[in-house]
């Protein structure tokens, strides 16, 4: 965060935003909410779900990679620009080709001589972002870790379906077909569908979602396909994106027909958590190489399963563990682990997601927590986060009229950018939108 | 073909065995010599495993040190002498209805089968064939990005097949060309030199792309080009020597034939050993960083034996020195079984004067010439309907259900103004002596204005409706609605509650 006119971080206004690897500085972790098993029954207040991060910076006539190198020390993520091609070795040598051009496609090119100006006065760090991307025409990843890759690929802009609070947009399209023959002369063929959707909460929190389902296409001639996830499985869920107020999804369709020539529809149902509380535990940390108590919130089981003191501080592992259908989000912003000191001095954790896993109904999820410079704590860790119970919301959407033409020859019907074309509710018609 | 170095030979004569490399592994692709009599199919491989190093295995559980054969195992006479190991592979399957396959550099798979038949051409002593084909057609649209892209792609096996077993020193393809229907020739956009992913140590798969322009061939008039072939396989080797209280300082370097090697890590502590080692070579120098035949290093133990280092493996171009070069990273990892006492690295080349053998294979069928059943008619698929879910019905209790009952229908007061609140209802019913049965609470989801509740069993009830709004994040906190009615359930009819709207 900039704090404006003076080019230095301004901790007050930010909301560190970005999924999983976060830090925050000192009393930057709100006070504990009263009625921590919001949302059952009885209870008369729900307390309030962390608002959207947001950010207040002033940037001044930068190229992209200054830009990110400024959003990465305000963010506190890193956000890596791939390098610029080493002079001499391409015909453009400040442009960067993220692969090598296919016949008869143009290469997508970062333009690394563009410079820009930004304003950010208490905006959502999403919006900050999309700017960003929009300025230098291009795109941002996420990996797991939570870090940002730029990427040369503009950002999409095509039609929004309206789902209740949220927007659902395509953001590509995959038309596969695939035939192969096997070294013992096998043929297989494989043809498929693959659409990546963004689901974009628009009045809502963006922890309600789950995922979409019951994705349904029709070509030009009504011939459908519907996605089968397995019986008795949720789709999803929904992976969260590089700006924070998304999630991101991408549904195979098998497809049976003749290759199609255009959608004419693209329709499904966005899932929702019905129920999305705000939850603390606290853990005492046990002495190196030892493991924790299981604490539990609800049905959520934390507990400490590795812990290593070194040189470079303390780094333990955390496990927690909940019904399948259930959802815990630990790296929502704002970011929620400390360590309470027992006289009191509290100091914030790095929390970076290592994996997870299904056994017997039960979802199991392992995060790294790191702090620097602390030893031998005798202490509790004091974890925040959001859990997400019964997505059993369903709010149909629907996309009319996809104006991108799968076939090589035919031309685009609808304009790629503008203002987007939505009905009343719940559906929208091709023509392009923000 | 001349050997300028092998692992050793074996001479196995009946059951007396002579090992003349004292257990040291044997060169990448060794000759095999042993005489067996009445033998097993997995004393056999047991043999093949103390004379190669390499690993055979069977999905009949082969191979490994604790299986038995059964009473009446197949047995037969064996007798290969100087035999490549590739022949003697396929001498095996023959014999006992197996097929085999590569587990990369470590060893072979067998099961039960037949080794594939394959249209084989054959030239200057090798036999060309057609492995995996596989066409792509890929369509990828970003909307409001760029232009769509369209890309095609024909990837094919080429297989080379060693007529005299010394697949070794099968090379690179030069000048190949792929002709299709049209009589056009299209060039591969990459042929991967070093590749020697194999099924048998007599063969080595070239795999060759072409990104296609157009739409896709049907056939191939053929293939055309020249392969490669050297005269011999060198295996240059380094031995380290650990013994003592600590390792030789690194780095370390050593030229192996035109091969440049350095170890700049060498670390051992307890029975663990790291190291780094590179390799740089010149354009013209062939050596194999992975399949058969491969860059290998050992840690000779204590008492003999040797144990190979597993780890990561990078190979590229060298980022220095001459166009074309080449460089091999890695960097090893080992849990030793006894005290170590020698790091040895063993870099195979293809080496000597090297021959173009010339190839045509015609008339290939690719796989979009294959005929395709396409549906043409829409499958009509419906969503499926979801339990409790969307359409606002509510499943009885079951101690208030009646097949000929009546249908509650609740009106949802200001449920669409609050799509997240959770709904739950509480039904209970009166009893003959004028109290009330115990209240069964039942979720109301979906998002209906209305819900209902069918095959209610008859009577009065006392319907209580609970709405708990959801947690917000901006605005005033919405009040928990909590209203109750009474309303007579009669069987068959419809009969309906918070008519007037509660919220």
């Amino acid at each position: 965060m900039v704090a404006e006119g003076k080019g230095s971080p301004d901790v007050r206004s930010v909301l560190v935003p970005l999924i999983l690897v976060v830090w925050l500085p000192v009393g930057m972790m709100p006070p504990p909410a009263a009625g921590m098993a919001a949302g059952e029954p009885g209870n008369q207040a729900a307390p309030r779900l962390p608002a959207s991060p947001r950010i207040s910076a002033e940037l001044r006539d930068l190229a992209i990679e200054d830009a990110a190198a400024r959003l990465e020390s305000i963010l506190r993520v890193k956000v890596h620009v791939p390098p610029r091609l080493p002079a001499g070795g391409d015909a453009a040598p400040s442009r960067l080709a993220v692969a090598p051009p296919v016949p008869g496609n143009a290469p997508d090119l970062l333009d690394y001589e563009r410079r820009g100006s930004f304003s950010w006065k208490d905006v959502p760090v999403a919006d900050a972002l999309r700017e960003f991307c929009r300025h230098y025409r291009c795109s941002l990843g996420m990996d797991y870790r939570g870090n940002l890759t730029v990427s040369p690929i503009p950002l999409a802009t095509g039609p929004t379906a309206s789902a209740g609070d949220y927007q659902v947009r395509v953001e590509a399209l995959n038309y596969t077909d695939s035939r192969s023959v096997d070294a013992l002369g096998e043929f297989t063929a494989r043809r498929n569908l693959s659409l990546q959707f963004a689901i974009r909460a628009v009045s809502a929190h963006v922890a309600r979602i789950h995922s979409l389902e019951n994705i349904r296409v029709e070509d030009q001639a009504g011939r459908d396909v519907l996605e089968k996830p397995a019986p008795g499985q949720l789709p999803g869920p929904a992976a969260p994106r590089a700006f924070p107020d998304e999630r991101g999804q991408t549904v195979r369709l098998e497809w049976p027909y003749p290759r199609p020539e255009r959608l004419r529809l693209i329709e499904g149902d966005l899932l929702l958590y019905r129920r999305v509380s705000l939850q603390q535990v606290e853990i005492a940390v046990p002495a190196p190489g030892q493991i924790s108590d299981i604490v539990e919130s609800g049905d959520v089981h934390c507990q400490l399963v590795q812990v290593d003191s070194s040189a470079e501080g303390l780094r333990v592992t955390l496990r927690l563990m909940c019904p399948a259908e259930m959802g815990v989000l630990l790296n929502a912003f704002p970011a929620t682990a400390e360590i309470v000191l027992p006289k009191g001095q509290r100091v914030p954790m790095v929390v970076t997601g290592m994996g997870w896993g299904m056994s017997e109904g039960w979802k199991s999820m392992d995060f790294s927590l790191a702090v620097a410079g602390q030893k031998d704590v005798q202490g509790k860790l004091r974890l925040r986060f959001l859990r997400q119970e019964r997505p059993d919301r369903r709010v149909h959407f629907r996309l009319t009229d996809f104006p991108y033409p799968l076939s090589p020859g035919l031309p685009a019907s609808g304009g790629q950018s503008g203002g987007s074309q939505e009905n009343a509710r719940g559906s929208a018609t091709g023509g392009g939108g923000k | 073909m001349t050997r300028a170095r092998s692992g050793g030979r074996v001479h196995l004569l009946g059951w007396m065995i002579t090992c003349l490399f004292f257990g040291a592994p044997a060169s990448a692709a060794p000759r095999v010599t042993l005489t067996m009599e009445s033998a097993s199919f997995h004393e056999i491989i047991r043999k093949l495993h103390e004379l190669t190093s390499f690993t055979f295995t069977s999905a009949d559980g082969a191979g490994h040190r604790a299986f038995q054969d059964q009473p009446n195992a197949r047995r037969v006479r064996v007798d290969w002498k100087e035999v490549p190991l590739g022949l003697v592979l396929r001498d095996l399957c023959s014999r006992f209805g197996q097929n085999v396959v590569s587990n990369g550099d470590n060893g072979f798979w067998f099961q039960a089968g037949l080794l594939p038949t394959r249209a084989e051409v054959v030239s200057g002593g090798i036999a060309f064939s057609l492995g995996a084909i596989q066409q792509l057609d890929q369509t990828a649209i970003v909307p409001g990005g760029p232009a769509p892209r369209f890309q095609r792609t024909l990837q094919l096996s080429l297989l080379c097949r060693a007529l005299d077993g010394e697949g070794d020193v099968i090379g690179g393809l030069r000048r190949i060309a792929l002709v299709d229907e049209g009589g056009k020739s299209r060039q591969p956009t990459a042929v991967l030199p070093a590749q020697d992913w194999s099924a048998l140590p007599d063969e080595r798969s070239r795999p060759i792309t072409v990104h296609w322009e157009g739409e896709h061939a049907r056939r191939l008039q053929r293939i055309e080009g020249e392969l490669l072939a050297y005269s011999r396989l060198e295996e240059h080797r380094w031995t380290v020597p650990l013994a003592g209280s600590s390792p030789p300082a690194v780095p370390l370097q050593k030229e192996l034939g035109p091969v440049s090697a350095s170890i700049g890590v060498l670390r051992i502590a307890g029975r663990s050993l790291q190291t780094e080692i590179q390799l740089n070579w010149p354009a013209d120098a062939d050596v194999t960083v992975r399949g058969l035949a491969a860059v290998r290093v050992f840690v000779r133990l204590e008492n003999g034996q040797y144990q190979r280092l597993h780890g990561t493996v990078n190979a590229g171009e060298a980022p220095s020195g001459a166009s074309g070069s080449r460089t091999l990273r890695m960097d090893l990892l080992g849990q030793c079984e006894g005290p170590p006492v020698a790091l040895e690295v063993r870099v195979p080349v293809r080496t000597g004067p090297i021959r173009a053998i010339p190839f045509r294979i015609e008339n290939v069928v690719l796989p979009f010439g294959r005929p395709l059943t396409l549906r043409t008619e829409p499958l009509h698929e419906a969503v499926p309907a979801v339990p409790g879910g969307s359409d606002g019905r509510i499943e009885v209790p079951a101690d208030l259900a009646a097949p000929q009952g009546g249908i509650l229908e609740i009106t949802l007061p200001g449920f669409a103004r609050m799509p997240e609140a959770t709904v739950t209802l509480g039904l209970s019913r009166k009893l003959e002596d004028g109290k009330w049965s115990a209240v069964r609470w039942v979720s109301v989801t979906g998002e209906s204005p209305s819900a209902r509740v069918e095959g209610l069993r008859p009577g009065v009830y006392r319907v209580r409706l609970r709405r708990f709004p959801a947690e917000t994040t901006e605005g005033p906190r919405p009040e928990i609605l909590d209203k109750t009615e009474e309303v007579r359930i009669v069987p068959g009819a419809l009969s309906r509650v918070f008519r007037s709207g509660a919220g």
